[in-house]
């Protein structure tokens, strides 16, 4: 009997903190239903909806999860007779991927030179880092814009890209996998004569496999909604990126905004899904005692 | 034992010898400090030599710029909301977060729920701007929930409607890295004190909590990171000059960039700084490995 | 096992995501094709340069005008015709029908060219004939030869309808008329377009009344034989035919056809992207919004507003000859007539355009004219600007050695926020590329001034008072001690109309409010006409808006108190008279936009449509503001005022007697070149005002306003007579007839006076008026007190003062 109660009681507790994480989890998709939902609705059945609101009225917004009328419309002219909109998408992939590969090449040595050495100044230049990082854009947008005019880089690409790809954000990240390693492993690889760059290669990157893919994403999210950047540094609208379509989403259209959403959500919903798991165990893998 | 070539002992105070080739990491290190250096520690060092002249026609002024920031309203309105902004969300964020992955990891099948909470991370600024005026509105959703006409976005409300879309877009990843950091605490030992005839509590704070230490110091860097890029939806949402609550830090840089106040954007942003940079090496020390 | 599924499902992911990227790449591919002629477009407007042939350093067209010897007698030339002994220019006149030739002489060729008007003697008799009889031919077409084809509109009264007679004719070479209706096919309502077709034809299109379409016919010059081509399926205002392909643009697009296989030919998308924008404009006659020219080899030459192009028939690539923006091709305010090429030896053919404001311009190549002009002035403005526009283009034809760049920041297609106009406007003035010359309309003139970004104009505006009169008490209520930072061109004027008694018994704001409100409506309606609260907080804050801030620059809340105070017993008094009912269908009826980017603030106030109001609807006074088109503008509300007996209108009452600039134009202090863009400014301030037709604004400069005041139709009859007339109905169902007259002498003259007795200017900080008028509004319905408006006002705005 006693061990019954417990298994109940043992239910009980699981339910207890199952119900309010799964209504959570609920609650948070949910604006992305209303997206959704949102974006098969034809301009008609928008207007409708939100009549009060335009109105300034006493009602309010009337919804359905599932439209009256769902129509591909917007996506079909998002995709078909928006050649901006392509054309913007092309950019931004083509901007990120550069800019995710820069900072391979060069944040992630950076992540490993503070987690696998020890030098002079170590602590204080990643505090540097650290402090850098956490700057907003707007307090050093001039001085960059400065920088840039001289490069001569300014209103092409590497002016968004070049300053992106130094971040230091992704070293922070990925400094702290790094750091999971267990320094007894890179100590019996030297030991065994092995390269710097072998180690780095053959032992550090495939144990930090997960925050790597980590940084990957949240270093995509970032690059693939930045706005700030492009819209100072590039006068030219052909080189935009796709988050600079409709910066300012009017109600007017929200139709036809929602499904531009919807594309723009969807690619960085595929590098989720692709990311997912190594994601998880890889940081899990990442914490691997000796 | 071969001994490496080109190798430099180091002694360290506990004992351990350990080995530091002083030449190699500047490899891996360099190309990263070269860029740094030029498009971030360059303009950096800009804004701060502009933090000592005019704004425009660069003469020196000494303090003046920092006085008149100090003594400014506005200026000490955005400190004052920013921090209190800060102070409210993070800690809810964090033990939120920390809560829902320990009941993640009591029920398993919970990890499903995973990607929900990740998913609005994926949005960008001005769709979650559009959603919430759809929400958030006087004719809105959550109004006609309530069915009382009450603007959120107004006033006092906004702020708390502001802690809602910071916490809503973060939650994902964080709860995602506590997992991570929950899966190194070993199993066994907990094993051992619930044998012992420890409680869940006691286990917690005595045995997990320690080892998620730097863990907690990557996220809440990380969050603390986040809190800033808020900006971007209060501003789509409310302008330039929203309500007296969630007038942030950022928005008077904004705002006197747009003013030519130059000077005055640069002491603030090296006051922030140096904030900022205080806050970090504070969270550093107390939560970081040392090695 | 679980592994493998999820190992599938990634690489389905992955498929999915490579196979969608691989798809947008290729219809990239597709988009670059006709990206090119896009592109081509934009980058034709920047610089000049030919896009096909390479950058050029050196050489330019140049533009001349060719003026009339004598006056031309108000002839509309309609039509280039090259003979061998010169340049022929149509006449058609409009109500008499004179037909005239006028030739360009060119024959001299070390004399400036002239036009000269060909005596009428000399036309055929058959027209001679028609002239005496006053008939009325509307359209005229030529050949080589000397045949025309034209028609003579007439009309018949009945009793019970009008009917409208288009009646065709072919004249032949010896000057015999036949009529001309197709072969039997066309009618005599039917309307035709005519066209020559360089190859010794007429072609006439025939478009039905009220069907889409119409037939298409060739007529030969020679002897006048007609033969029916096709049926086309559209309507179009002009045709052209040259190289055996006809071309007829509508607002749907560019169509063409070959008419020797008789086929409708795909698209030129290279040639409709060059004229879409001017597809639709049209005078409704002889003169479109862009004209094509056969040139050699398949080759046809495209004249818009953006300038001379050169394209080969479905090729991809057009090249710029003449670079709109420098020249009179880029003024939009006017049409084309007709064009000529007149090919060369070297290449460079030279051009002759005629447009509808009766100029003729000869286009020749000068190789020694560099190609782009040295120097660059800047111009911003954060909104459109059409008078600025047209200065531009103006002072362009002029000066064609200096290149004005007209920058829009917030051009309304791509969502830019006025904030974001602003910051990238700072970063450009921080970092040394600001304008050289800013519209202040809007932008921040007060942190502008104050950190130095501004060059003191008082030397220039000191220049300009030497050489005319200027409103000077404008003027010096714009300096700033001892500096003046902007020179507004154009100013508006907030005025209050009403009965004569009552209104010489107001003499300021508060006189007013009580003359309005102690006024009784004879039925219910509206007393001032000011319907909506925004209404009212528009036109006080005219008055006021300069009042709300203290030296100092913090927020006078007892101002702002007061003035919305004021601003409510208005509101309740305006409609203490009127019905629920009524006040609902006035509401209804009356468009209403917070748009207050709008520079002068007043949006559908235009004088005569309040003064109207009071004609219709019954209100007691009308406050509003002279518009656009000043010239005629304020005839009609004079006209408007002065059908109800004993009515008068002064300058609104307010806090001193102020007025609200326009275009206010300042010189940025680190410009690199002064001397160009003070001179620019000089010339917006003074000259080019004359010549315009569509100012929108009170002129500052004085002579301008006295030069407008001059009657235009003192050649004819009667020049004081009614020019225009207007019929309004009311609801009640009666109709009011409004004859519009230039005013005499004695009229301007107390209108003059008004101007004389202002003595501020209101120019508010956006945020504090933006703050007002979109906050103010619950204070006056009484959803809340005023104390508490201007407390949240106070709110909104304090952190702007405190930054």
């Amino acid at each position: 009997m006693r061990i019954r109660k417990r298994k109940w009681r043992k239910w009980i507790g699981a339910l207890c903190a199952a119900l309010p994480v799964a209504v959570l989890g609920l609650l948070f998709f949910l604006p992305i239903g209303i997206l959704m939902s949102g974006s098969i609705a034809d301009a008609l059945e928008w207007q409708e909806r939100l009549g009060p609101m335009l109105k300034e009225g006493e009602g309010f917004i009337g919804w359905r999860w599932i439209p009256d009328y769902p129509t591909g419309e917007h996506f079909k002219r998002l995709l078909f007779y928006s050649p901006g909109f392509l054309h913007l998408f092309w950019n931004s992939i083509w901007m990120v991927g550069r800019i995710l590969a820069g900072q391979l090449l060069m944040g992630v040595p950076a992540a490993w030179a503070f987690a696998a050495f020890s030098f002079r100044g170590r602590r204080t230049l990643f505090q540097l880092y650290i402090i850098l990082m956490l700057l907003p854009f707007q307090v050093t947008m001039l001085s960059r814009y400065l920088v840039l005019r001289e490069l001569q880089l300014l209103n092409t690409s590497s002016s968004v890209i070049l300053p992106a790809v130094f971040s230091t954000f992704p070293v922070f990240l990925v400094y702290r996998s790094f750091r999971g390693i267990p320094r007894e492993l890179l100590e019996a690889a030297r030991m065994d004569g092995a390269g710097e760059l072998r180690i780095f290669l053959q032992i550090g990157l495939p144990l930090a496999k997960g925050g790597l893919f980590a940084c990957f994403v949240l270093s995509f999210l970032e690059s693939w909604n930045m706005m700030e950047e492009p819209l100072a540094f590039l006068k030219d609208k052909t080189l935009w990126p796709l988050s600079l379509y409709l910066p300012e989403i009017s109600l007017a259209q929200a139709g036809f905004a929602a499904a531009a959403s919807m594309i723009t959500l969807t690619v960085s919903l595929f590098v989720f899904g692709l990311f997912r798991d190594s994601l998880e165990q890889g940081i899990a893998a990442s914490g691997i005692k000796a | 034992m071969r001994l490496p070539r080109k190798s430099r002992f180091i002694w360290r105070s506990d004992g351990f010898r350990i080995y530091s080739s002083n030449r190699k990491f500047l490899w891996f290190l360099l190309p990263s400090l070269l860029g740094v250096s030029l498009f971030v520690l360059i303009p950096f060092g800009d804004v701060v030599r502009r933090s000592f002249t005019t704004a425009l026609s660069g003469e020196f002024c000494g303090w003046d710029n920092y006085v008149s920031v100090f003594r400014n309203q506005a200026f000490r309105l955005a400190v004052k909301n920013t921090l209190r902004f800060v102070g409210v969300c993070l800690p809810i964020l964090l033990v939120v977060s920390l809560v829902i992955a320990l009941a993640m990891q009591w029920v398993p099948v919970l990890e499903k729920c995973k990607a929900c909470y990740l998913l609005p991370m994926a949005m960008p600024a001005a769709t979650v701007v559009l959603v919430w005026k759809l929400v958030f509105a006087k004719q809105g959703f959550l109004s006609g929930l309530l069915g009382v006409q009450y603007d959120f976005l107004a006033g006092d409300r906004a702020f708390w409607v502001l802690i809602a879309t910071y916490v809503w877009k973060n939650l994902g990843y964080t709860v995602v890295l506590w997992l991570a950091a929950l899966r190194t605490v070993p199993v066994d030992i907990k094993e051992a004190a619930r044998v012992d005839g420890a409680g869940a509590v006691r286990i917690f704070f005595h045995i997990t909590l320690p080892y998620l230490k730097g863990a907690a110091y990557t996220i809440g860097l990380l969050s603390f990171l986040n809190t800033f890029k808020v900006f971007r939806e209060v501003y789509l949402i409310a302008g330039s000059y929203p309500g007296e609550e969630i007038y942030l830090l950022q928005h008077v840089f904004h705002n006197w960039y747009t003013k030519l106040d130059l000077d005055k954007m640069a002491a603030g942003a090296v006051l922030a700084a140096a904030v900022l940079g205080a806050v970090a090496l504070f969270m550093g020390r107390l939560l970081e490995d040392e090695d | 096992m679980q592994n493998r599924t999820q190992k599938k499902i990634r690489r389905l992911l992955a498929g999915m995501l490579g196979a969608v990227l691989l798809l947008t790449g290729c219809t990239q591919s597709q988009q670059k094709q006709a990206d090119v002629s896009q592109a081509v477009n934009e980058s034709g407007a920047q610089g000049g340069t030919t896009v096909s042939t390479g950058p050029v350093a050196k050489g330019r067209y140049v533009e001349q005008e060719i003026p009339w010897a004598e006056n031309h007698g108000g002839n509309m030339p309609v039509a280039l015709l090259p003979k061998a002994d010169g340049l022929y220019l149509l006449d058609a006149y409009y109500t008499d029908a004179e037909v005239k030739l006028a030739r360009a002489d060119f024959s001299n060729s070390s004399e400036m060219p002239q036009i000269y008007n060909i005596d009428s003697a000399t036309l055929p008799k058959v027209l001679q004939d028609r002239m005496k009889a006053e008939d009325y031919i509307t359209d005229m077409v030529m050949a080589e030869n000397g045949a025309r084809m034209y028609t003579v509109f007439t009309f018949s009264k009945t009793e019970e309808q009008r009917q409208y007679f288009h009646d065709k004719y072919f004249m032949d070479a010896e000057g015999n008329e036949v009529p001309w209706d197709g072969g039997g096919s066309v009618s005599r309502e039917d309307m035709v377009v005519y066209t020559y077709g360089y190859d010794g034809c007429f072609y006439v299109y025939n478009h039905k009344r009220d069907e889409e379409g119409g037939a298409l016919y060739r007529v030969n010059a020679a002897d006048g034989e007609t033969k029916y081509l096709m049926d086309l399926d559209f309507y179009a205002w002009n045709i052209n035919v040259f190289g055996g392909k006809l071309f007829a643009g509508n607002d749907e697009g560019l169509h063409i056809y070959d008419l020797t296989t008789l086929q409708k030919l795909e698209e030129d998308t290279g040639l409709t992207e060059l004229v879409k924008e001017r597809l639709g404009v049209s005078n409704g006659n002889y003169a479109t919004g862009f004209l094509l020219y056969p040139g050699e080899d398949e080759s046809v030459y495209v004249a818009t507003d953006k300038g001379l192009y050169r394209h080969i028939l479905y090729g991809n690539v057009s090249e710029l000859l003449i670079d709109g923006t420098l020249c009179s091709l880029g003024d939009i305010s006017k049409l084309f007539t007709d064009m000529y090429v007149e090919e060369n030896e070297n290449g460079m053919p030279v051009f002759y355009f005629l447009y509808d404001n009766l100029k003729l311009m000869r286009f020749s190549y000068d190789p020694e004219m560099p190609s782009v002009p040295e120097k660059t002035i800047h111009l911003y403005s954060l909104n459109e600007n059409s008078d600025v526009r047209l200065a531009i283009t103006a002072y362009q034809s002029l000066h064609p050695e200096v290149y004005v760049l007209y920058e829009v920041g917030m051009s309304g297609d791509d969502g830019v926020t006025r904030e974001d106009a602003l910051n990238s406007l700072a970063t450009r003035i921080a970092s040394g590329e600001g304008p050289d010359i800013f519209l202040m309309d809007n932008l921040p003139l007060r942190s502008y001034a104050n950190k130095g970004v501004l060059m003191d104009l008082s030397g220039l505006y000191g220049d300009l008072k030497s050489e005319q009169q200027y409103f000077d008490n404008i003027v010096s209520a714009l300096y700033t001690g001892e500096k003046l930072y902007t020179i507004p061109m154009l100013f508006h004027v907030p005025m209050l109309a009403g009965d004569a008694k009552i209104l010489s018994g107001i003499t300021d704001v508060e006189s007013m409010v009580k003359a309005i409100e102690d006024y009784r409506m004879p039925k219910s309606g509206l007393r001032a006409g000011l319907i909506r609260p925004e209404a009212t907080l528009q036109c006080m804050s005219y008055t006021h808006s300069g009042s709300w801030l203290k030296q100092d620059g913090s927020l006078d809340r007892e101002a702002l108190t007061e003035f919305l105070t004021i601003c409510k017993k208005l509101y309740e008094a305006d409609r203490a008279d009127i019905s629920q009912e009524d006040l609902d269908y006035r509401m209804d009826i009356t468009e209403y936009t917070t748009d207050i980017f709008n520079s002068h603030y007043f949006v559908s106030r235009q004088m005569g449509s309040m003064v109207m109001n009071r004609r219709i609807f019954g209100d007691a006074f009308a406050i509003g503001d002279l518009g656009g088109e000043i010239k005629y503008e304020f005839n009609y509300f004079y006209a408007v005022l002065k059908q109800i007996e004993g009515t008068d209108y002064m300058l609104l009452p307010g806090r001193g007697n102020t007025c609200m600039p326009e275009a206010m134009l300042a010189v940025n202090a680190a410009t690199t070149v002064p001397e160009e863009a003070c001179a620019f400014v000089k010339y917006m301030l003074s000259d080019y005002l004359e010549d315009t037709e569509l100012l929108s604004g009170i002129p500052i400069s004085r002579a301008v306003l006295l030069d407008m005041e001059k009657n235009p139709f003192m050649e004819e009859n009667d020049p004081w007579g009614a020019y225009s007339y207007h019929s309004l109905g009311t609801p009640d169902g009666e109709i009011f007839q409004t004859e519009v007259a230039w005013q005499q002498e004695n009229v301007y003259a107390q209108y003059n006076k008004m101007l004389d007795s202002i003595d501020s200017v209101n120019c508010c900080e956006y945020e504090l008026l933006n703050a007002v008028l979109t906050g103010g509004a619950p204070a006056l319905t009484g959803e809340k007190t005023i104390e508490e408006t201007v407390d949240e006002i106070a709110k909104k705005v304090q952190i702007y003062l405190a930054e």
